[in-house]
């Protein structure tokens, strides 16, 4: 799928950490914005990108193998990057695992003044553009604009628990 | 001997301050760690222990697995403080922290009415609100011991007594 997104596509993205997600009311976890905050993107670090999955076509037992395949493989990573520090790795305890799937089309994420485009590889990763980019203000100007796309983002995703 | 966090080639929003340090993190000791869970009774057990959780689960470099910077203890300090002149007035938040290494505080009423504001060792605050989709505002604020007007009133609204 390396064609452009189209405004109907299902958009999914992987909640990998325990953080990602308020469990205070457990029928109803609430999806934070902080978890949808953009990273410097490798090709121009003054712009951000955050990381998603088009799933058109996939079954939810295909999204759910796919989100468990990206917190394998992001655990693993993680994993390799301590290893080269020099320090342990505890086994017994993952640092990520996956936990739910936000999922919207992406007209919602258009509606929210931001876009998605391809990204492979991986097959079907695509990215979220269209950040406040990292400069020209302060730092918490930035990030107060990262915050409100991010928050105005989260509020179009409905949330899919993890199946165990 | 100290050692610089590696993230000299990005912009300067992800780069740390000059004197927070990868030994400062790594020098965090158990005792520490035991000094902070033990001001959380002080504070509402529950609360702050879960405060205090997210500041130990981010304070190395790279939690996110994305390269994320770590929340330093002095942001942990400084948020601490913001929070416990907020909780006097409202509902405990949740918490969680940014790529940047900044920890925030998210007053939650349902997708389309709340409030976050992230804090770190920066003399501003950054803040983001929504009440309804059409009405979405953000800024970045000093903050230096008292908590800005802004935010009161963004939580008034929030929480209208």
């Amino acid at each position: 799928m390396s064609g452009p997104v189209e405004d109907k596509e299902p958009i999914a993205r992987f909640f990998l950490k325990k953080k990602d997600l308020d469990r205070t009311n457990p029928a109803n976890p609430v999806i934070k914005p902080e978890g949808f905050l953009p990273h410097p993107s490798k090709s121009n670090p003054l712009m951000g990108e955050a990381s998603v999955f088009r799933v058109e076509g996939m079954t939810e037992e295909e999204i759910q193998l796919q989100g468990n395949r990206v917190a394998d493989e992001r655990e693993k990573n993680y994993c390799d990057k301590i290893l080269e520090k020099g320090e342990a790795y505890n086994t017994s305890k993952r640092c990520f695992q996956f936990r739910g799937i936000g999922l919207c089309q992406a007209i919602d994420i258009r509606i929210a003044g931001l876009d998605v485009v391809p990204d492979e590889p991986p097959p079907r990763h695509a990215k979220i553009l269209g950040w406040i980019p990292f400069t020209g203000n302060s730092r918490k100007e930035i990030e107060s604009g990262h915050l409100r796309q991010a928050m105005v983002l989260v509020s179009k995703f409905k949330f899919i628990p993890a199946k165990t | 001997m100290s050692k610089t966090l590696r993230y000299l080639a990005i912009p300067a929003f992800f780069s740390a301050p000059s004197y927070v340090t990868a030994s400062s993190q790594t020098d965090f000791e158990l005792a520490d760690v035991k000094t902070l869970f033990a001001e959380t009774e002080s504070l509402g057990a529950n609360i702050v222990r879960e405060f205090v959780n997210t500041f130990l689960d981010c304070r190395e470099e790279n939690w996110d697995g994305c390269g994320a910077l770590p929340v330093s203890e002095a942001s942990y300090f400084r948020a601490k403080g913001f929070l416990e002149k907020c909780i006097e007035k409202y509902p405990a938040p949740m918490f969680g922290v940014t790529p940047g290494g900044s920890l925030t505080f998210d007053w939650f009423v349902n997708p389309s009415r709340r409030l976050i504001v992230s804090i770190d060792e920066d003399a501003q605050v950054a803040y983001s609100s929504m009440f309804g989709s059409s009405s979405v505002h953000h800024g970045a604020v000093t903050y230096l011991d008292e908590v800005p007007s802004i935010i009161w009133a963004h939580l008034g609204a929030l929480y209208p007594r």
